[in-house]
């Protein structure tokens, strides 16, 4: 991990409408700083605004107010067409893996869209051979290549789709509850095949979750969220050994009631 | 008779697809005794969830079942897979009952909170009128920590959260006193905090209601905190059964050994998790020695051409398995 | 490399096609009535319009497969010709009304906002506008024809495809995909055609064998109506209409055309049933 920022946002705040003039609102004002090599994990229960502060990290949707600071630029202001490099640069694992794979589509069109997407490939052999190696590095075998998504179970599905969002060596992956659809068996396979590619590649991740221990397993740090704010956030050995927010404690005792 | 309530003997279900049946549950033997919480653990496709919809025949009409189903009633034993459609019928409510996963969609967005419960009353003609339901369901709808229920006797679905309505399918399930509760995955759309306070309240119920349960959910977390004694499942069998303590201090059988050390711990740290290798197979795949050999890391040749027969461990401890049964801890 | 991938792909749709037994004798009857009706000028020594005054209301048999109609013509000859006309009538609007309707359906999707606004309230517009009117109107402003007929049917059926369209494809839009490939920095167009496109695919042939029958029954009754096809040509709804009057006297004259109408209709249901599974991955037995 290095003292050198990948992402960071600034006073942001995010709200959406919710019929008449009522709003909701799901980011109240956060503000975060993610460094190059790091596993953060933002947790908290359905609802705390987790998954739009991802969002909003990403572009995927624009934030009312605030920076958001990738690489020294500010990309909340900037509209879709300079933000499309960026694109590049960050890639997300979606949470299920059945709906977030194209079902007309076969593996090896799958992994390779990103490629297609940004032309990254001179050739088509070259691209072959990325895919391969891609599916390589997530543990399938090539006879995945030719099949549709419906024939993969869960776990399979879901290294399609982290094999997706490597294909551009990205410096940022985005985990949005990537692992609380799979079974327990295949959960901590896929944990393990992402703790690996992030030291292989050296990636930053933000894993989003509401399971403090998966969070335990993955994470350098952890930022707990609720109710659009953000109650705490330190490294991992304290945050389990020493909780200093009312909410953090509330939700290891839920867990620990075992 | 015994104090077992329900007693599920050799029970197959195989669901038709295409022109054969695929095997989904493949021989079972659950005996649900009055009074306790059963738990049912596995992962997507072992079959729990067919086992326990065959008990209340909500299986698709694809699905053909085999084997006995005993309900040990107050005087008398049924056999609940020989009944017909309007008899079984009349079991559910007073008798049986069930609450499933999703609280947003097992209840009618158009229709009253109130007037929901209270329709389970009317359907089983248990009141005269609809003042008497109505007093019996807003009594009840306090007892499952629904605050304010004539209030909210008169609110929508969608004006309660997840948690809430998992409390209200409850109340659903509770209103005519019924013998047995399945629950599918109860809490698995809901958050941890919630999750604690939805199976006290399953806790809490059974007890004060004497009443058994099924529980059906892959979350060792739910079956160590709700459950008496648990079955392992895997591809359509029992692997292992036990009382929850002896399960969690004493797993024997690979696959729930696996299960157990899979889940990451709070406090403990490993550079990597230990996991079982392999994916789920697709269910419906029949094999001829163990189920679990392809992905066990304790195999002998054995395993691959012979099942392996239940080995007794203690007066409640039942593995599946034949490394149990070489390393001679049969007592 | 993709040449190879792309034979290979059209290899497999053929060998699930051929494997598919609705669709291969749907489209073995498609082929045949094409066929027959290309070659009617040749199968029969009658002329479509040639009138027998002598022989009217003759009964199939006696060198007239299927009898002779009020004006002594071989209803047989005029089944054929009319085929000719009723397919064009029933595969083309379609086709274009299937194409007008998924592009207006999916930018409305799409674009949301004012694009939405103004091409959904279009559709509703031709929607509230009773079809046969419309028709009508066109017909009266371009005189009856073949062109006319056509035109008018595209312009009664692109919104009803349009707004389903339009639902479909907001309903894939939704689907983590299609956000999963606006997060590998995909365009609006790619995710278009990559995306919601082979996905609207089950709709769009459901749509379509839908409309052609519906077409060919449309110009049927303008036909009847006298704004249609005007005779001396002739079509299969033209036929059924003129000869309602005969209906319990000479039988044959509606029988003909109906059941020629109904095996087109049914074929290409039963054509785009199977297609619908034999494109769907998920159905596919490998």
């Amino acid at each position: 991990m290095s003292d050198e920022l990948i992402i960071s946002a600034k006073n942001v705040t995010k709200s959406f409408s919710i019929g008449g003039n009522k709003h909701h609102i799901a980011v109240n004002d956060v503000s975060l700083d993610m460094y190059k090599g790091e596993t953060l994990a933002l947790v908290g229960e359905s609802g705390c605004g987790k998954s739009t502060l991802a969002k909003l990290l990403m572009r995927l949707i624009k934030a009312d107010s605030g920076e958001i600071i990738f690489d020294g630029i500010d990309i909340s202001s900037l509209s879709e067409k300079y933000v499309r490099p960026y694109r590049k640069r960050m890639q997300m694992v979606f949470q299920d893996p059945a709906s977030s794979l194209d079902p007309r589509m076969k593996v090896r069109d799958i992994i390779a869209e990103p490629l297609k997407v940004w032309k990254v490939c001179d050739s088509k052999e070259e691209m072959d051979d990325r895919v391969r190696e891609l599916l390589e590095l997530v543990d399938l075998k090539e006879s995945a290549l030719d099949r549709y998504p419906h024939q993969f179970s869960g776990g399979q599905k879901q290294r399609i789709g982290i094999a997706r969002a490597i294909a551009l060596n990205p410096d940022l992956i985005v985990c949005d509850e990537s692992v609380s659809a799979l079974d327990v068996s295949v959960q901590a396979q896929i944990l393990n095949l992402l703790k690996r590619l992030k030291k292989e590649l050296g990636l930053s991740c933000l894993f989003i979750s509401h399971d403090l221990s998966v969070v335990n397993f993955i994470a350098d740090r952890v930022c707990v969220m609720h109710d659009g704010r953000i109650c705490e956030m330190a490294a991992k050995e304290s945050i389990y050994s020493d909780p200093k927010s009312e909410y953090t404690k509330y939700l290891l005792d839920a867990i620990s009631a075992s | 008779m015994s104090d077992i309530l329900l007693e599920l003997k050799d029970l197959k279900v195989s669901v038709r697809k295409d022109k054969s049946y695929l095997p989904i549950v493949k021989g079972v033997d659950i005996a649900v005794p009055k009074g306790e919480i059963v738990g049912l653990v596995g992962e997507s496709g072992c079959g729990k969830s067919m086992s326990a919809k065959s008990i209340m025949g909500l299986l698709p009409s694809s699905a053909r079942v085999e084997g006995s189903i005993f309900w040990h009633g107050k005087d008398e034993t049924t056999d609940l897979t020989g009944l017909k459609e309007k008899e079984l019928r009349k079991m559910c409510g007073p008798e049986i009952s069930m609450i499933f996963q999703e609280p947003m969609t097992s209840l009618n967005p158009m229709m009253r909170i109130g007037d929901q419960v209270a329709e389970v009353l009317l359907v089983h003609k248990l009141v005269k009128n609809r003042n008497e339901a109505r007093e019996k369901v807003i009594c009840l709808l306090s007892e499952v920590g629904i605050s304010e229920p004539e209030l909210r006797y008169r609110s929508y679905p969608h004006e309660f959260s997840g948690g809430m309505r998992q409390r209200v399918m409850i109340a659903m399930a509770m209103i005519c006193e019924p013998k047995l509760l399945i629950a599918d995955e109860p809490t698995t759309a809901l958050d941890v905090t919630i999750e604690a306070q939805i199976l006290k309240l399953i806790r809490q119920m059974c007890t004060s209601h004497n009443m058994s349960a099924i529980i059906i959910t892959h979350n060792m977390r739910v079956v160590s905190q709700l459950c008496d004694s648990v079955y392992v499942m895997y591809m359509g069998r029992i692997m292992e059964r036990s009382s929850v303590r002896e399960l969690f201090e004493n797993p024997l059988h690979p696959y729930t050994k696996g299960l157990l050390s899979s889940i990451p711990k709070i406090g403990d740290n490993p550079e990597y998790l230990s996991t079982i290798p392999g994916n789920i197979p697709e269910a419906g795949k029949e094999a001829v020695g163990c189920e679990f050999c392809l992905r066990c890391s304790d195999d002998e040749r054995k395993c691959f051409f012979e099942r392996p027969g239940e080995t007794k461990i203690s007066e409640d401890h039942f593995v599946s398995c034949f490394c149990v049964e070489r390393e001679g801890r049969i007592s | 490399m993709k040449k190879e991938n792309r034979q290979k792909s059209e290899h497999e749709f053929l060998r699930a096609f051929l494997q598919n037994k609705a669709a291969v004798i749907s489209t073995v009857i498609i082929l045949l009535i094409i066929i027959l009706s290309v070659l009617a000028p040749f199968l029969t020594r009658y002329d479509e319009t040639g009138q027998d005054l002598l022989n009217r209301l003759m009964p199939p048999g006696n060198g007239h497969i299927f009898g002779t109609d009020e004006l002594g013509r071989d209803v047989f000859t005029r089944v054929f010709y009319g085929t000719r006309v009723s397919l064009l009538i029933g595969l083309f609007p379609t086709v274009l009304a299937v194409a007008v309707g998924t592009v207006a359906g999916v930018c409305a999707a799409h674009f949301k906002g004012a694009a939405d606004f103004i091409i959904m309230r279009l559709a509703d517009v031709m929607l509230s506008i009773p079809g046969m009117l419309l028709a009508m109107v066109v017909l009266y402003t371009l005189g009856g024809s073949l062109t006319s007929v056509i035109i008018s049917l595209i312009l009664m059926e692109w919104g009803g495809i349009a707004v389903v369209v339009r639902s479909a494809a907001l309903e894939i839009q939704e689907c983590e995909y299609v956000t999963a490939a606006a997060s590998i920095g995909a365009g609006k167009l790619w995710i278009i055609l990559r995306h919601i496109l082979p996905n609207l695919l089950p709709t769009l042939i459901v749509l379509f064998t839908l409309n052609i029958p519906s077409s060919i029954l449309s110009e049927s009754s303008l036909s009847f109506l006298g704004i249609g096809i005007q005779p001396p040509q002739v079509s299969l709804g033209l036929m059924t209409g003129t000869s309602r009057q005969y209906l319990f006297s000479s039988p044959h004259l509606v029988l003909a055309p109906a059941v020629m109408i109904l095996l087109l209709v049914l074929s290409f249901n039963f054509l785009g049933d199977a297609l619908r599974d034999i494109l769907d991955p998920e159905r596919k037995t490998l």
